[in-house]
């Protein structure tokens, strides 16, 4: 269905009709390099600012600069909001505004427009002088009419001229004020975050981007025959707003760590492009090492000669890390690595979203080198976990890997502002004398921990080495030492796995299905498991944040479900699949590991789709796992 | 940048070190492997400079001669094959209080560790490199380095190694920022105590390349130049590295100013002599340690300081 | 006494050092809280493990593994109070613990001497601290200096933090000899002199390593900033004799010190401690140290060119130089 909104003269228009709704998803999606992400950013912020709940998640092409007019190509922002708080990026598009109709396409074909989707689209390209565009504008007209989104075609480019005389650089203010428009947000508040987001340009381009904005307001209120209302709550608490990278780049801070080496590797850069600007005000360094393996090594270098160091990087980069996160595990350094996943293998999904890292991050090296393994659910938890990691790391003289991922990378989501304290903060190193005949690897065999030294400390002096050693670093090759060091060093991770406390089961704590999660799937895994509960099923989810060492309690928390079904966003063959028999079938990492753990006969079901799960696909899947297991009920 | 406020009561400049104080585990290299010559200069530069042990952190990677902090009653950090410059870079960043020396060898810094020669020498961060080049793997069993000579036969390559040897001297003066180049020999034990000296003193990154001989595999190599020490060519300059005890033996010497890249590049590049000295000295490269040293700041400031950057998300 | 200017720009000048001090002191009690928190065990590892591990790490338990040692006796917590109080005095303290002020005819030397020992104490608390951290703290051996901590047991760590001090007094209260225990580590005394003052009074403090001048001119102070090393300055406003001696200006003395006014007339009277003939040897002391040896046309030139290409032995250059000359026909 297409409809051309006609001019109207103010005096004649009659009052918009107002949609009231609970929540509303929108996305602005473009050629790259046209600021539709800008233009989500700000959107989500301002709506986060005047109190709805917010998930905002980047529409990434690939490639840096796509051919334009792409359906591939399509760039842009995708914000949730509600009344409610919002836990994740949710299902389908509500309203799109979309400046060609290759990239409308292009998410048409993905299914990611709900059946009556509003369309705000850009149509200047139906007058094209390019007949070929004209044309392609006809076909993609033609194929779109089938469906029942509602079309509204708008003179961006037209508009925007009369500001700018480079349309390619304004219609994502003037689309913005559209949205503005439509969903009555704040204008000062928007003028605010244009100020924010233009910090380091000039006053004019501020200038012209709020002029571009004001246009867009102008436009709608004088084109538009529709309101969308999604009330807002002003916020109770202080609330802070931010994506999952510049959370971790936060924590990091908050943390006390004052080094942080990296090879620039999507999603994870971004961490250090925040860091980049503050790291040295906080005493830190930055270090932009030659590659992934230098990166690690720098990080290893300084936090043994002092306070634990981290690193950052993405599946590939991990992959080269390896020899040295065993050097680290051998030495007892201790060491935190953020591994924002992304899809794989090898160069694989860079910026897509996948869990895939898990078994990688557990087990990738040769010989054994157990170390700690963390994932953050939420944006929060990225703030808060690279804390909690730098503790443990000290505290146990270990490897702490936190596993983040590229929607909680690049999504944005307001939570609780941060009440800091000193005490999350490195200790001032102590550079006192070591204890007369203390040596370096004084292990105590109740908790497989030992005092650590550092350079500068007299009478500590030793060399450690990746060479197989006893407690005082020496070098020894003799069956009795290589088995007392490793398992001292594997008894750290259960005596940490002794201070953890048993998950909490969301929803009942017995039934008939129990979803398993783990890291930025959990806000999907939670709203599916309650919508299904909503329609009957007995359904509980449990999410993990320890998977190295697992928390305590599960095999026991799983005995109270008939069924227990991991959800992850990485590859398990398919049951159905007619190659694939109970015995060939390879699972999801988390149900590999669960499987292996608590002899449970877990099962998954997993996509690798390149975006988030949405929740109406988990409902999908639970509904189905519940429907075999009340066939399968006597 | 985190360093204990303060000492306590311990009044660490007035103790004296003497050999013993740097002394570690007993050297298990072969009989005359030119390491032990190495860590005899080595030592004697320790005492000479009264370094304390506690503030000097000896890195290698891996291989025969990267035993080395295993000798020493220094700090130490033994670990991976072709990583130790990474690994001395993080400890120098961190705390550049501490005196960091780095001992590699042919496969190590030439080959494995490639990446990180090069990038270091760009850094130009203050330490003290040692390449100790013996032209194979020995560690091993004679495998062809990246510096064994065209021709020499080994276990990887038995009939002759097929290309001509890598020159780590062409190819740390043609490298951007390089700042101290220097090559000695382990059996003149006078020249290469001089030249660690040097090196030590040279405020940057300073990489001095050690000709080494391997009882085992490469007896041979240097077997003429240390007969005859007229084959062997003493770069000699003021400002270069400067062993009076020399003269009377090496009498073959060109006198080569070390702040003249040029020169140092065309003496390096010429393969028929050996030549002993300090080929490059520049103290006024760019040091990476310098611009990337950060303020020091109290817990109370950096909570201040985040509660600022919280208030540019607040909500 | 001198204008308030002189103080606030000998103040703003030594900001480094103060800072540096006050960082110092900062750190200590930093660790002295530590110390005191770290014993409420299970409620500290709650907190330091941050909001994350909140529903995650039960704190007594991993509290059991952080901590090294048993709990504090409660002597000992008395003590690292105690600790932290004295510490707190000292940060509160503003600028005004940075002046002394030396009433006329007394010593100057013990004016400054009274006011580092009531500073010491920071130096004093931070070991404390330390010593009671690591369970090794023993009051009979190790006493309880929290509120004076002479200079002469300061370590030599302790000295090189020492805190600037800006002195005013009387010229005729200015004892060289008195001044010269104090000088060590990295401390600076600024004595801004008010008039009439002997005419070299600094002179015989001059030595290798120890930062000399008599100035009129307040800038001097920035050349100490980055200085490792002890210095006295004296703001004078008579007719004095000016010098710096900069001990990183050369190897020689002579390279050192730089006279840029010398009394014309020879001092004939008495003043405070110092009489005339005293006086008068002051100066001499000065010219002889100014004194170059006679060698060639400009000698300055060729060391210093010398100097700057490296070599790390200037008496060696030096006989080298004189070696050249004289087979040569002596014009450099």
């Amino acid at each position: 269905m297409t409809a051309v909104a006609a001019p109207a003269s103010p005096e004649l228009r009659i009052a918009p009709t107002v949609l009231n709704r609970a929540e509303h998803t929108i996305e602005i999606v473009s050629d790259a390099g046209e600021g539709a992400q800008k233009c989500g950013q700000i959107f989500g912020a301002v709506s986060a600012k005047m109190g709805n709940g917010v998930w905002t998640v980047e529409i990434i092409p690939a490639e840096i600069q796509p051919p334009p007019r792409t359906a591939e190509g399509a760039s842009g922002n995708r914000v949730r909001f509600g009344t409610g708080p919002v836990t994740n990026g949710g299902d389908e598009t509500n309203l799109v505004i979309a400046f060609n109709e290759q990239v409308l396409l292009g998410r048409h074909r993905l299914g990611a427009l709900a059946s009556d989707a509003i369309v705000l689209l850009e149509n200047s390209w139906a007058t094209s002088s390019n007949p070929d565009i004209r044309s392609a504008w006809d076909k993609t007209l033609a194929e779109l009419s089938t469906t029942s989104y509602r079309i509204i075609e708008v003179p961006m480019e037209q508009q925007c001229l009369t500001i700018d005389e480079n349309p390619r650089k304004g219609k994502n203010m003037f689309a913005l004020g559209l949205l503005a428009y439509i969903y009555d947000r704040s204008l000062e508040r928007i003028d605010e975050q244009i100020a924010y987001a233009f910090r380091k340009k000039s006053e004019e381009v501020y200038n012209r981007n709020v002029a571009l904005m004001r246009l867009g307001v102008e436009w709608a209120a004088a084109n538009l025959d529709f309101r969308i209302e999604v009330p807002t709550h002003p916020p109770t608490e202080a609330l802070v707003v931010m994506n999952g990278n510049e959370a971790l780049g936060m924590g990091a801070l908050a943390s006390g760590m004052e080094l942080c080496a990296m090879y620039p590797i999507t999603p994870a850069t971004s961490v250090s492009h925040y860091l980049a600007e503050v790291f040295s005000k906080f005493g830190g360094i930055l270090h932009q090492a030659e590659d992934e393996i230098a990166a690690v090594g720098v990080a290893i270098g300084a936090s043994y000669s002092g306070k634990v160091a981290f690193t950052i990087t993405s599946g590939p980069g991990f992959a080269l890390k390896t020899e040295f996160i065993g050097l680290a595990v051998i030495t007892e350094t201790p060491l935190v690595i953020i591994d924002v996943q992304r899809g794989g293998p090898s160069t694989g999904l860079p910026t897509k979203v996948e869990q895939s890292d898990l078994l990688a991050a557990l087990f990738a090296e040769p010989g054994d080198a157990p170390r700690v393994v963390i994932a953050p659910a939420t944006i929060e938890e990225c703030f808060h976990v690279v804390v909690t990691a730098r503790q443990i790391a000290e505290t146990f003289r270990t490897v702490v890997i936190i596993l983040s991922d590229a929607n909680l990378s690049t999504g944005v989501q307001p939570f609780p502002r941060p009440q800091l304290k000193k005490e999350w903060l490195a200790p001032e190193l102590d550079l006192a004398p070591v204890k007369q005949g203390q040596r370096p690897y004084e292990w105590d065999a109740r908790t497989g921990t030992s005092p650590r030294s550092i350079p500068g400390q007299p009478g500590g002096m030793f060399t450690v080495t990746g060479l197989s050693h006893d407690e005082g670093s020496k070098v020894a090759y003799g069956a009795g030492v290589h088995q007392r060091a490793t398992t001292m060093r594997s008894r750290k991770l259960a005596v940490l796995q002794q201070t953890l406390l048993r998950p909490a089961i969301n929803g009942d704590q017995d039934g008939d299905l129990l979803v398993v999660g783990w890291g930025s799937t959990k806000g999907a895994i939670e709203e599916a498991v309650e919508r299904a509960r909503a329609e009957g099923i007995r359904a509980s989810s449990v999410h993990l944040t320890f998977l190295s060492p697992l928390q305590p309690g599960l095999k026991e928390i799983f005995s109270r479900f008939r069924k227990v079904m991991t959800v992850e966003i990485n590859y398990s063959d398919q049951p159905g699949d007619p190659f694939i028999t109970e015995e060939n079938r390879r699972r999801g990492q988390l149900a590999m590991l669960l499987r292996a753990q608590t002899l449970c006969d877990v099962d998954c079901w997993t996509r690798v789709p390149g975006e988030p799960l949405r929740p109406g696909f988990i409902h999908q899947a639970i509904r189905d796992a519940a429907l075999t297991l009340t066939g399968a009920r006597p | 940048m985190t360093q204990c406020a303060i000492l306590p009561m311990l009044d660490d400049d007035e103790r004296e070190f003497a050999l013993g104080d740097y002394e570690g585990a007993v050297a298990r290299w072969c009989p005359g492997c030119g390491d032990h010559s190495v860590l005899t200069a080595v030592e004697k530069l320790l005492v000479a400079e009264q370094l304390k042990p506690e503030q000097t952190v000896f890195v290698s990677g891996i291989g025969c001669s990267s035993r080395f902090p295993h000798y020493l009653k220094t700090y130490g950090f033994h670990g991976l094959h072709g990583r130790a410059l990474p690994v001395a870079t993080g400890v120098k960043l961190h705390r550049p209080d501490l005196d960091v020396f780095v001992v590699m060898g042919d496969g190590d810094c030439c080959s494995i560790g490639a990446a990180h020669w090069i990038h270091a020498i760009r850094y130009n961060i203050h330490m003290v490199a040692m390449l100790l080049d013996n032209s194979i793997y020995g560690l091993t069993k004679k495998q062809t380095s990246p510096t064994t000579p065209q021709g020499f036969k080994t276990n990887t390559q038995p009939f002759g190694s097929f290309l001509p040897p890598l020159n780590p001297l062409t190819t740390t003066l043609g490298t951007t920022n390089v700042s101290f180049v220097a090559q000695t020999a382990e059996w003149v034990p006078a020249h290469l105590y001089a030249t660690l000296r040097a090196a030590y003193r040279h405020q940057g990154f300073s990489f001095v390349r050690i000709l080494q001989r391997c009882p085992m595999y490469t007896q041979g190599m240097y077997e003429a130049a240390v007969r005859d020490p007229g084959m062997i060519e003493l770069l000699v300059h003021d400002d270069g590295v400067v062993a009076p005890e020399l003269d009377k033996i090496y009498r073959n010497r060109a006198t080569h100013d070390p702040s003249d890249l040029d020169s140092a590049r065309r003496l390096a590049e010429d393969s028929t002599r050996i030549r002993l000295g300090l080929f490059y000295r520049n103290e006024s490269r760019a040091r990476y340690d310098l611009l990337r040293k950060p303020p020091k700041v109290t817990s109370s400031e950096r909570i201040a300081l985040l509660n600022q950057e919280l208030d540019h998300y607040a909500v | 006494m001198q204008s308030d200017e002189r103080v606030d720009a000998a103040l703003s000048a030594l900001r480094p050092r103060i800072a540096a001090f006050r960082l110092a002191v900062s750190g200590a009690m930093e660790r002295a809280k530590n110390t005191l928190a770290s014993e409420s065990g299970p409620d500290q590892a709650r907190v330091a493990l941050g909001d994350f591990a909140a529903r995650l790490i039960d704190p007594d338990r991993f509290a059991m593994i952080s901590s090294r040692f048993g709990p504090l006796d409660s002597v000992s917590l008395a003590i690292v109070e105690r600790a932290v109080k004295a510490l707190e005095a000292l940060l509160r303290a503003g600028d005004e613990d940075f002046i002394v002020d030396v009433r006329a005819g007394t010593s100057a030397a013990a004016a400054i001497r009274a006011r580092m020992t009531a500073l010491g104490p920071a130096f004093a608390a931070a070991t404390i601290v330390d010593l009671v951290r690591r369970r090794t703290y023993d009051p009979a051996q190790h006493g309880l200096p929290l509120e004076a901590h002479p200079f002469q047991k300061w370590t030599v760590a302790e000295r090189r933090l020492a805190p600037p001090l800006v002195i005013r007094l009387d010229g005729r209260d200015l004892d060289a000899f008195e001044l010269a225990p104090l000088i060590d580590g990295w401390v600076r005394l600024v004595l801004l002199v008010a008039e009439p003052c002997t005419v070299a009074p600094l002179a015989r403090l001059v030595s290798p390593g120890v930062f000399v001048a008599q100035t009129g001119d307040m800038k001097v102070l920035e050349r100490v900033t980055d200085f490792d090393g002890p210095a006295v300055i004296a703001v004078m406003s008579g007719s004095e004799a000016r010098f710096i001696h900069d001990p990183r200006a050369g190897s020689a003395m002579w390279q050192r010190i730089e006279v840029t006014h010398m009394p014309a007339a020879q001092p004939r009277k008495s003043l405070g401690a110092r009489s005339a003939w005293q006086q008068r040897d002051d100066l001499s002391h000065l010219k002889a140290l100014i004194q170059q040896p006679v060698l060639a046309a400009n000698p300055a030139e060729v060391l210093v060119a010398a100097g700057s290409s490296g070599s790390y032995d200037p008496a060696e250059r030096l006989t080298a130089w004189l070696l050249d000359q004289s087979t040569t026909d002596g014009s450099p």
